[in-house]
């Protein structure tokens, strides 16, 4: 409930507006239940002798009343509106930038889906709470006032027997709350397991085809699907009990004030009119409670979707820029790693001691078996991860001495998996430095082999790509973020080598493309071929998070150590049947 | 056009059943009658009670009010508890029902049901179906009996005001129609721009490093603030109608009211009517006001739920793309050599006379021999392989195994005899153990210790406390990429099946160990005949045959040997990725 109330707090950036929103309200309620007191003079007058004169004016009175309810419900609605959408959209946007900026950290801690749907989704439930429930709420509370307020002017001995439904809605609402919670607990529970369950095995239909499992996974998502049934129906008959419950109760109110009103009515201590009045007030002041409770629900889920975004809004960014931290002064491109241990799990360590040298314009090939630990530079020098301990220096500078803003300018990197956003082309290679003229982006996609392909595009540079791209090829991504690169004109570059297969034409495009791309700069290549650093000025081979072997190419196959061994598994032992005559 | 056709067609799932649900339209109806008795209870206790001053009668009405509250309370007890069991069986009907169609897909299906897409008419779809159900049986017969019911009480105790209670009837009903109608439209805005701010979140998650890498923060904030601006303002629209819809009500009550005080007033004067009734009648329009109030959120519940099943009735409709011929043949593991042989092969994805992914493919393995097919992304390799176990059936052409025509033989028994590791290696939710067991699951455990080792997992299951029964979570995602494939591998190798398809299941694994993996195999499964697809030449250096594939045609084949001495292709990509190295170098 904290974090509905801290939730609560973004409607406080319109005050004025929910002030008037509070005034707006008061005025429509009260004019609805003077209406219904109204009502009970009339029909008051009615059982004595009535003038028609007076009954039209009180007609007239009614209408009019119902007018001002209505005109000033409809603006305090409508005000309420703006409010929170106002509210949601800063709630919205402090949530997006919060999350720039955590680290990568967060990110691998939880699938994207499952990010999504906490952020979507919880804000959603936000954005019910904000927009039903708290009007009526709101409504509803001003209205059990009112009301109350105008019973007991009345008679104040009817009010009290009115009022005996106040601590039999409440007992109810609490005996279902204690009932209801675990039940619906349990049935989110159960349809995180049914729909997991779908979401796991439609996933992997193939695989289910594949093996002919169609038939055991049917069985078994029946099984799952009946459970969530038979706790959904529990669940449910539980939380619209309180409907009829709550109709149960007014009635026998409405029933009590009739049946004690009567006899005041007989004894002379009341008149038919004020019953009347108190009989229609009696179901305005149920009303309220019954939508009150109708809503417990929502205030629940509501109360729990907050704390969740609150969890995320809290969340510290493990990376962050140390005091006095300064942007980094002009790179030749010079990197030294000394004594480098990383973890990303405590305990587990990933990088062993890395010491290292790269000359400005170098080309330093990384190189070992899957999972050594050869990615994990990019992640460490461009401090998307902090290092256990050890230094990273460039040009002299501890790069943990600079901001990381201006440390990322410098180092640029073309990724495995190229990622392209659904943008024009021309945003796309913009992406790599805002300030980038066309100019300077056609230039470096002609560079970088694109020109070409973009001008056959439908809009040319102003093609929107759709999906991240899946309208143009891999190989074409792949060229579209070496260019974005280009741009961003980096003195230190990290290349980590696709390792899907292109063919061989596009291929050499690429190979051309990066060629340019690395000249004069200082670069790290991941290489999943070996074939992709033969060339590089030194070779780090990584196995198991420790540099086991290094030097040049020529120079470790002569050696016959691991880079050896590793590059003749290529050929499985068969090299002098593979190798052309 | 019939009304609601999709929502019709549901019915069935009721067969059997409607003993209960009309038992509680039963409930319904009489918890209906003893709410409007109860202001007729009221009537008569001012009128009969009070104004006459007869203290038993006004216990009696009293008495009877509480008795009608407490009977009216019960059935409609009764009738929530059906309605939550309809609407709950409902969904679990769909549910099981849709999700046993789905099993019965083939991969052509799948191709045109994004996974998102399926898991949404599983959930949402059939949610909206459970909530209209359950709302339709607490409400359907409800709302309507109520209002008529009271109409005819205001028309027995005085007939001239009736017309009161029809108009308001009319005019509130046609403005909830309207304003509903105009809801569903804003509420489709909405979701359209909803739909926006969501791509913009996706993308940015997923780009995360490239975000950083180019230190773009601000400007990610600013792009997600025109999306979050536009839906906030999509969001209004909605919200003000709806700000027009509740005081609406107040609007007509207070001036419905007016009518009667004013119409019912001169009658009183007139003494055709008495005050009891006007106290009952202002009771009355309480009740129609809220049935229709209620009937302005079922009705739009209940369209939307046609919408859901309309989108349910075209998965159900839709038929599998495989399917086997009456009469299937059931092939013999045992007896099956694995000569797999391709007859002028022809595949589109979109049927004939579709755009073809492959063209007259031909060529025969021999029992045992090892196939491997290698060409750029798109040239057709995967289409090819998948087209043996049927995942696809051919356009045109036949594919044979031991002469057979696989399109004669029953899916279930092919696949028993083919086994696939596919591309994307999915692992499910359960023990290391239950997945490489998964095609046989009563398969012996040293069986799948072997076909571990085989696959080069052994090592790093064994490292793990739990051993084979450690937890696999959801997709596999407590493994990397590369050892995934290999429990994928070992899942496909654990049968030792016939014939085995590899498809690039080695591409997240390094070289020495897709060098170990392959030694192993070849002598576990040598008489398997094996079909091999790859992106690294060094994977199908070894393979019997290498066809070469380009835009859906073979442009080369033969061994490894062969290949460098006739094709300039092959020289090209070797060179690319392996050359470089001499015989001097190595001797």
């Amino acid at each position: 409930m904290k974090s509905l109330g801290r939730a609560m707090k973004y409607l406080g950036i319109r005050k004025a507006r929910l002030a008037v929103v509070l005034v707006l309200f008061a005025v429509g309620t009260v004019s609805f239940i003077f209406l219904s007191i109204l009502l009970g003079i009339a029909v008051n007058a009615l059982s004595g002798a009535v003038d028609p004169a007076r009954l039209y004016d009180a007609a007239i009175a009614m209408v009019a009343l119902s007018v001002i309810a209505f005109v000033t419900y409809y603006l305090g609605y409508r005000l309420l509106a703006d409010v929170t959408q106002a509210a949601l959209f800063r709630l919205r946007q402090d949530l997006f930038e919060h999350m720039q900026t955590l680290s990568l950290r967060f990110y691998d801690r939880q699938p994207i889906g499952e990010l999504m749907s906490r952020v979507t989704n919880d804000i959603d439930v936000i954005t019910m709470f904000y927009q039903q429930p708290l009007g009526t709420l709101l409504m509803g509370i001003f209205m059990l006032i009112t009301t109350l307020a105008a019973m007991f002017l009345l008679h104040v001995g009817l009010a009290i027997v009115a009022s005996i439904a106040i601590p039999m809605l409440m007992g109810l609402v609490w005996l279902l709350a204690r009932v209801a919670g675990p039940a619906f607990a349990l049935l989110q529970e159960r349809l995180a397991d049914i729909n997991g369950l779908m979401e796991e095995t439609i996933a992997g239909e193939r695989t289910i085809i594949a093996y002919r499992q169609q038939a055991p996974m049917a069985e078994r998502q029946g099984l799952v699907s009946e459970e969530a049934r038979d706790v959904g129906t529990r669940a449910q008959v539980l939380s619209l009990v309180i409907n009829p419950l709550t109709v149960l109760v007014t009635n026998l109110d409405v029933g009590l004030v009739a049946l004690v009103g009567s006899v005041m009515i007989i004894n002379g201590n009341l008149s038919v009119g004020v019953l009347t009045t108190f009989l229609s007030l009696t179901l305005l002041f149920v009303l309220p409670m019954i939508t009150i409770f109708a809503n417990y629900n929502f205030i629940l889920s509501a109360g729990v979707s907050a704390r969740r975004i609150f969890t995320i809004m809290d969340e510290q960014p493990d990376v962050v820029d140390r005091p006095g931290a300064v942007p980094i002064r002009p790179v030749e491109g010079h990197v030294v790693f000394s004594d480098v241990n990383f973890s990303y799990v405590p305990g587990r360590q990933v990088l062993k001691q890395n010491s290292f040298e790269a000359m400005p314009g170098q080309m330093i090939g990384l190189c070992g078996p899957t999972g050594a630990g050869k990615s994990t530079i990019i992640n460490i020098l461009t401090r998307y991860y902090d290092i256990d301990s050890g230094s990273i220096e460039i040009d002299g500078q501890d790069i943990y001495s600079v901001t990381q803003d201006s440390l990322r300018k410098e180092i640029g990197v073309v990724l495995q998996e190229p990622f392209l956003f659904s943008d024009t082309v021309m945003a796309n290679l913009r992406y790599g430095r805002e300030d980038a003229t066309d100019e300077e982006c056609t230039a470096a996609a002609k560079n970088a082999n694109c020109h070409e392909f973009i001008t056959r595009l439908p809009q040319g540079y102003d093609t929107v790509l759709s999906d991240g791209g899946s309208n143009l090829s891999q190989g074409q991504r792949q060229l579209l973020t070496i260019a974005r690169a280009m741009i961003a004109n980096p003195r230190i570059l990290i290349l980590d080598e696709a390792t899907s297969n292109v063919d061989t034409r596009t291929e050499k495009k690429i190979q051309e493309a990066l060629r340019k791309l690395q000249e004069g700069r200082t670069s790290f290549v991941i290489a999943h071929r070996l074939s992709t650093i033969r060339n590089a000025h030194q070779i780090l081979v990584i196995n198991n998070g420790e540099i086991v072997e290094r030097g040049t190419h020529d120079r470790m196959m002569a050696a016959k150590g691991f880079y050896y061994d590793l590059y003749m598994s290529q050929f499985k032992g068969r090299i002098a049947d593979i190798l052309p005559e | 056009m019939p009304l609601l056709p999709n929502l019709r067609r549901l019915m069935v799932i009721y067969r059997g059943n409607w003993r209960w649900i009309i038992l509680s339209q039963v409930f319904v109806l009489l918890g209906a009658l003893f709410m409007l008795l109860i202001p007729v209870q009221v009537a008569a206790l001012i009128n009969n009670g009070v104004l006459a001053g007869n203290v038993e009668n006004v216990i009696d009405s009293a008495l009877s009010m509480i008795l009608f509250a407490l009977l009216a309370g019960a059935f409609s007890l009764a009738n929530l508890y059906v309605a939550a069991r309809v609407g709950e069986g409902t969904a679990h009907y769909l549910r099981k029902h849709v999700y046993e169609k789905i099993q019965t897909f083939s991969f052509g299906n799948l191709d045109r049901y994004p996974v998102g897409e399926l898991l949404v008419r599983l959930t949402n779809d059939i949610y909206q179906i459970n909530m209209a159900a359950n709302y339709a049986t607490r409400y359907a017969l409800y709302a309507p009996f109520m209002i008529l019911v009271a109409l005819v009480f205001v028309y027995v105790g005085s007939p001239d005001l009736v017309w009161i209670f029809v108009l308001v009837i009319l005019i509130t009903g046609t403005l909830f129609g309207a304003i509903s109608m105009v809801l569903q439209k804003q509420f489709r805005n909405r979701q359209k721009n909803l739909d926006a701010v969501n791509n913009v979140l996706q993308e940015d998650f997923a780009g995360v490093r490239v975000v950083k890498a180019f230190v773009r923060q601000d400007y990610e904030n600013t792009r997600f603030e025109g999306a979050n601006e536009h839906f906030r303002k999509a969001s209004l629209s909605p919200l003000y109608t709806n700000a027009f819809m509740l005081p609406s009500i107040f609007l007509i009550l207070g001036v419905s009211n007016a009518l009667v005080i004013w119409f019912g007033g001169l009658e009183v004067i007139a003494g055709t009517i008495d005050v009891g009734q006007i106290i009952a009648f202002t009771q009355y329009f309480f009740f129609i006001l809220a049935q229709l109030w209620i009937l302005s959120f079922v009705l739009p519940q209940i369209i939307a739920a046609e919408a859901s099943a309309g989108r349910l009735a075209l998965l159900m409709d839709t038929p599998p793309a495989v399917l086997d011929v009456p009469g299937a043949k059931t092939l013999d593991p045992a007896g099956v050599k694995g000569k797999v042989a391709f007859e002028d092969v022809s595949f589109s994805y979109d049927g004939s006379g579709g755009k073809e992914s492959i063209k007259n493919i031909s060529f025969v393995a021999e029992p045992g021999q090892t196939v491997a097919f290698l060409g750029a992304t798109g040239s057709g390799k995967s289409t090819i392989v998948n087209l043996i176990p049927r995942f696809y059936d051919v356009t045109r052409g036949r594919i044979t195994i031991d002469g057979v025509d696989v399109q004669e033989v029953s899916q279930d028994s092919l696949r028993k005899i083919v086994d696939a590791a596919l591309q994307e290696a999915v692992l499910f939710s359960g023990t290391i153990h239950e997945n490489i067991a998964f095609g046989d699951p009563d398969l012996p455990f040293d069986r799948v210790v072997e076909a571990a080792k085989v696959a080069d997992a052994d090592s790093f299951v064994s490292a793990i406390p739990e051993d084979y029964e450690s937890r696999v979570a959801r997709r596999g995602a407590n493994f990397s990429g590369g050892q995934r494939q290999r429990l994928s591998i070992a899942r496909a190798v654990a049968p030792r099946p016939r014939i085995l398809i590899l498809d690039d299941s080695t591409s997240a694994v390094d070289v020495a160990t897709e060098a170990r993996i392959q030694g192993a195999m070849n002598t576990m499964l040598a008489d398997t005949t094996t079909f091999i697809v790859a992106q690294r030449i060094s994977t199908v250096l070894l393979a019997d045959t290498i066809i070469l594939l380009d835009q859906g045609e073979i442009v080369d084949r033969g061994s490894h040997k062969e290949l460098m001495a006739k094709s300039p292709l092959y020289r090209e990509i070797f060179e690319s990725q392996l050359g470089g190295i001499t015989r001097e170098e190595i001797a």
